[in-house]
């Protein structure tokens, strides 16, 4: 059902991607109009979704123009000329300003792009502005963002999840066609799942990481939210590949995952695993959801896809892993937040010492999620405990990625949900940070291996009608393949309800 | 290939050092808070202690892991780093650099002095 | 029984690079604050390190230098502490798995050959500065150095006295130099020495160590470690404990002294880099820095010495600097000079360089010379300048505004040919010996040593020029007339 949105002058704003980029490059649109459209949704729905931080009309409306006269002159466009895009606020944008969600780098703005960012610009895409998220990546529900919440299109009492929310929420409700995240425990795929949106985190090392916040290094990966696997496939195609500022992005080359995506949507002779610790055996999945996906299982098995259990025996010590090896890596990784070369300093009175510069303009810079993390990371690397809590951590992952590494080597793919539960209420587990921690039960493991892993929509929870995800997750550097399975489950799934926020909203 | 092994970083390293007093919730976050230069306020320390000696009973699951002779993962992939050529290139230069900054001197930060 | 000292050093080495460690910012030292930054060296968010592949070069080639074992896959760690001059708030370092172990240098002492082994050498980046009294507002922070990319090899405590220390340092620095690893330069802090230092009863365990701080020249690391010894030497003699503890070198009251201690100090929280994937060096890189691996000091000095006769004392300050040196090599060619070898060697370390100190010219202007000096040299070796007109020919040359080797030149026109022909000396003598009557019977009545006041009188009114063999010998010709 089309609401009032679609009547604003913005309609050409929903279509994804890959349209969007046919129908510029067609000459059916005029890239300005599109840009135009996007910028008139975020002003209908941003004060009821808060998706974004900045909004960067001017640059948008000028990068569109831009396009226009390239096209209007027959200058070769590129592959995304025109598409309206968000960037979430990890990643650097130059000229705009990033906060990572955190009043600690309130005022700062990057001098360069980040690579991901160069490269749409270079693939002619017109960057709208940036999403809202939970501070410095850290949570499930984007309530941690120091500017307040985002809203879940479905339903804006509930959240858009986390922790790239903004991008989650301004996708499912067409705030430009698709745009970045980062994922660094599933923080593209999980509110992916929670929008009804395609969330995909390709392999780590797949994509650079330069001018990126880092949150995680060795976990942190960018991935694209999109309404459809073609539009995913689309940016992840412009935005992956070696980069020489990002030494652990991989030398190996990226196939063209857009133009790989073949009609043919026949799964035979594709053999998905099923984790049964993320279904049969899974503590705390709904039974709504556990319904969806058992469903879109007989979907694939339908299309000619040989379903079979496998069994991961350590993911379920994933969740503990990924909190000591997150969190270790965090609290290394923000001490460069320290009030010296930008971002906030305290206001302290003369004579104050160094270390009350740093420990006041820390202690009021971070939100409490960000403090706790930063405090259980200091622990874990702590002389006394370092061999007890991450150095063990690390060889639990590496159990976990043998895990992996073994289950892939009899599958094409493994397949379960992306979250054990829908979107939940705004303030449900905000005080309960373990409870919110293992949310993230059947993502963390993906970026523990450094594998790709993506969530597409199912059908919606037979209950409360809101969006269930599907997650697939592949073998290390086949995004290719990866694409090409959720593609057909997508089709075969059917086209997506669209929400509509303003009618929720009233 | 011959392994790189990643010994354990407290025997080897923090050796003769004595890990201070943890016996206390309020002891352990007061530590940990210090070394990562947080100023925390009382309510503040209380929650987060309390935070953190749940997620702390809850890790104590992998205690149960059997993880002898398991080298640690730290990435993901076995592939070598890939070096830059020793080349100079023009950084962003002081006025740039030091744009963004609370406060400065002469193109330096400025903090609080540091005696000694 | 007495006590003995023993020493370890752990040395710091500016890697000859163009670039930083791990960003392309230049490595000249002398900019203006902060103009040689980038997002990187900055530690801006985002910013990522990349790996100069020159500087994991050098770091091999200073480990083949000194026998390490260089290893195939090496790691980096995260050193984390908060300073202003530490940007991201941790140390890019390795130490779990550095690129070279073992090792080891032997140096020539008046005991014997010491072997000072080496722990293991590993490559890291530098801080920035902070700079703390020039300006009411605070400390200020300067981040050009940030991220230079060091070496720190680190010794065993296998050494037993300042002397020994400081001859080890001395012939590290030599091999840095040599195979272009590290310009040696202390006072810009290119080469960088902290002392471990305990003492101990020979046959008994070691004593508790002190790290000594702030060496930055010879003088400093033979001076703190000897007041170091005898520090730790009157604590345990009047019945204390040595403390561990860091202590700093006070160079102008010649002591040292403990750093204030910082709470935690020692809670470097370290764990493996995750921005950078293991280090792998092939077999073939190592095959092909140790074939192209320059002959070391102490290689060249022995070849000095079996084939001209060069004196150790000699060859060890020439080697010191290896541009010195291939400069005394290059001007003695292999021709017929090489018989000189020897003397040159002693006329460039004692003459010549007295004279260079005095002056205000630089190394490269006296190495560009050598060719002049040598023929200088020969000259005055075969008599055709004496001692007089050498000095004179130093002074007026280094004194002069022009290159070194065309002041030489010019002085050696000036100073003219020695005077050796008897006809030309006789006037002077006779002139001398007729105004000294008195002297002239007196040796002939026996006192002969006033022989050597006649020759000092000729050699006067010659201006220096005369042959003294030649005066002496038409002296002893008349006078015994």
């Amino acid at each position: 059902m089309l609401h009032a949105a679609l009547s604003l002058p913005g309609a050409p704003a929903v279509m994804g991607v890959v349209e969007t980029a046919h129908a510029i490059a067609a000459g059916a649109v005029r890239a300005s109009d599109v840009a135009a459209a996007a910028l008139a949704r975020i002003d209908a729905f941003e004060g009821d979704l808060h998706a974004f931080l900045h909004v960067d009309r001017t640059g948008a409306l000028a990068a569109a123009e831009r396009v226009d006269a390239d096209r209007r002159a027959g200058l070769p466009l590129g592959p995304l000329a025109g598409v309206p895009v968000h960037i979430k606020d990890m990643i650097a944008v130059a000229g705009m300003p990033l906060t990572a969600g955190s009043k600690m780098l309130a005022g700062w703005t990057p001098p360069l792009d980040a690579t991901v960012v160069a490269r749409l610009r270079a693939a002619g895409a017109v960057l709208i502005g940036k999403t809202n998220q939970d501070e410095f990546a850290m949570g499930s529900s984007n309530e941690n963002s120091a500017f307040g919440p985002s809203r879940n299109p479905w339903d804006r009492t509930r959240v858009a999840g986390g922790s790239s929310g903004g991008a989650a929420a301004a996708t499912a409700a067409g705030l430009g066609c698709g745009g970045l995240g980062t994922d660094t425990g599933g923080s593209v795929r999980q509110p992916a799942a929670l929008c009804g949106v395609v969330g995909f985190k390709p392999t780590w090392g797949r994509v650079s990481r330069a001018g990126v916040v880092a949150f995680a290094s060795s976990l942190d990966q960018v991935g694209t939210l999109t309404r459809s696997v073609a539009d995913a496939a689309a940016l992840y195609t412009a935005i992956a590949g070696s980069d020489p500022l990002d030494a652990t992005s991989d030398p190996r080359p990226v196939a063209d995952c857009a133009a790989d995506l073949t009609e043919a949507k026949d799964l035979r002779g594709v053999r998905l695993g099923v984790p049964i610790e993320y279904l049969d055996a899974a503590d705390g999945l709904d039974a709504g959801v556990r319904q969806r996906i058992e469903e879109a299982l007989a979907t694939l098995a339908q299309r000619g896809a040989d379903v079979r259990r496998v069994s991961l025996p350590h993911v379920r010590f994933g969740i503990a892993a990924y909190y000591l090896v997150c969190t270790a890596e965090a609290s290394a990784n923000l001490q460069r937040y320290d009030g010296v070369r930008f971002g906030h300093r305290a206001a302290l009175a003369p004579g104050a010492t160094l270390d009350s510069l740093y420990a006041t303009s820390r202690g009021e810079g971070f939100g409490p999620e960000v403090k706790r993390r930063i405090l259980l990371g200091t622990f874990a690397l702590s002389a006394g405990f370092h061999d007890a809590y991450y150095r063990k951590a690390c060889q639990v992952r590496r159990l976990v990625h043998d895990d992996f590494a073994r289950a892939l080597r009899d599958c094409d793919a493994l397949v379960g949900p992306t979250s054990p539960v829908c979107a939940w209420p705004l303030g449900a587990h905000a005080h309960d940070p373990l409870a919110m921690y293992l949310m993230d039960i059947f993502t963390v493991s993906a970026n523990l291996a450094g594998l790709p892993a993506l969530s597409v929509p199912a059908a919606p929870h037979p209950a409360s009608a809101l969006p269930v995800g599907l997650q697939f997750v592949g073998r290390a550097f086949d995004e290719a393949s990866l694409l090409r399975v959720a593609h057909a489950f997508e089709a075969a799934r059917g086209p997506c309800a669209w929400p509509a926020p303003a009618a929720r909203s009233e | 290939m011959i392994p790189m092994e990643y010994l354990s970083i407290d025997s080897v390293l923090h050796g003769p050092f004595q890990a201070p007093s943890q016996a206390s919730t309020a002891d352990r976050v007061a530590h940990v808070a210090r070394l990562a230069r947080i100023e925390l306020r009382p309510e503040e320390a209380a929650m987060l202690g309390h935070d953190l000696d749940r997620i702390l009973a809850y890790v104590e699951e992998l205690r149960a892991v059997d993880t002898d002779a398991v080298e640690p993962m730290i990435h993901a992939g076995d592939r070598g780093l890939v070096l830059r050529q020793d080349v100079e290139r023009d950084g962003l230069g002081a006025a740039m650099a030091t744009a963004g900054a609370p406060a400065t001197e002469g193109g330096a930060f400025v903090v609080p002095r540091v005696i000694g | 029984m007495a006590w003995q000292g023993v020493i370890g050093l752990e040395v710091h080495a500016q890697l000859r690079t163009r670039s930083k460690i791990f960003c392309a910012c230049p490595t000249t030292f002398g900019a203006a604050p902060n103009a040689h930054t980038c997002p990187v060296c900055l530690g801006h968010p985002g910013a990522l390190p990349v790996l100069n592949e020159r500087a994991v070069r050098l770091a091999v080639v200073a480990g083949l230098a000194l026998d390490c074992a260089i290893a195939t896959r090496s790691r980096f760690d995260r050193k984390n502490y908060f300073y202003p001059d530490l940007p991201k708030g941790y140390q890019i370092t390795q130490v779990t798995a550095p690129l070279c172990t073992g090792g080891h240098l032997d140096v020539a002492t008046a005991a014997g050959v010491v072997r000072g082994r080496i722990h293991h050498i590993h490559l890291e980046e530098d801080a920035g500065k902070s700079i703390h009294d020039a300006s009411p507002a605070g400390t200020l922070v300067d981040l050009n150095r940030a991220g230079t990319p060091l070496i720190e090899i680190v010794g065993e405590p296998d050494l037993r006295s300042a002397d020994d220390a400081v001859a080890w340092l001395r012939e590290l620095r030599a091999i840095l130099r040599h195979t272009g690893v590290c310009d040696g330069n202390m006072e810009e802090g290119s080469l960088r020495c902290d002392a471990n230092v305990s003492v101990h009863r020979p046959n008994a365990p070691f004593g508790t160590r002190c790290e000594i701080k702030n060496l930055n020249s010879f003088r400093a690391v033979r001076d703190a470690i000897a007041h170091e010894i005898e520090r730790q030497q009157a604590v345990i003699d009047a019945g204390g404990v040595v403390l561990q503890q860091t202590r700093l070198w006070d160079a102008e009251r010649s002591r040292t002294l403990p750093m204030r201690s910082k709470e935690e100090a020692h809670d470097y929280r370290y764990f493996p880099e995750p921005d950078l994937l293991p280090l792998h060096v092939a077999p073939e890189l190592v095959a092909e820095l140790r074939a192209a691996l320059p002959e070391l000091p102490a290689a060249r000095r022995a070849r000095w010495s079996a084939a001209w006769g060069v004196p150790a004392a000699a060859a060890a300050v020439l080697c010191d600097e290896p541009v010195r040196a291939d400069a005394f090599e290059r001007a003695l060619g292999a021709g017929p000079a090489a018989d000189l070898a020897a003397a040159f060697a002693l006329f460039v370390t004692g003459q010549v360089q007295a004279a260079h100190q005095r002056s205000a010219r630089t190394d490269a202007d006296v190495d560009a010379a050598l060719p002049v000096l040598l023929d200088v040299c020969a000259r005055w070796v075969q008599g055709r300048l004496t001692n007089k007109m050498l000095a004179d020919v130093l002074q007026s040359a280094f004194g002069g505004d022009a290159a070194l080797g065309a002041e030489l030149e010019r002085a050696l026109a000036q100073v003219g040919a020695v005077v050796t022909d008897a006809g030309a000396l006789a006037p002077t003598v006779d002139a001398v010996l007729a105004e000294h009557a008195d002297q002239a019977a007196r040796y002939r009545a026996g006192h002969t040593p006033v022989l050597g006041f006649f020759v000092g009188q000729v050699m006067r009114r010659l201006g220096g020029r005369g042959d003294a063999q030649a005066v002496q010998r038409l002296l002893q010709q008349r006078l015994d007339q």
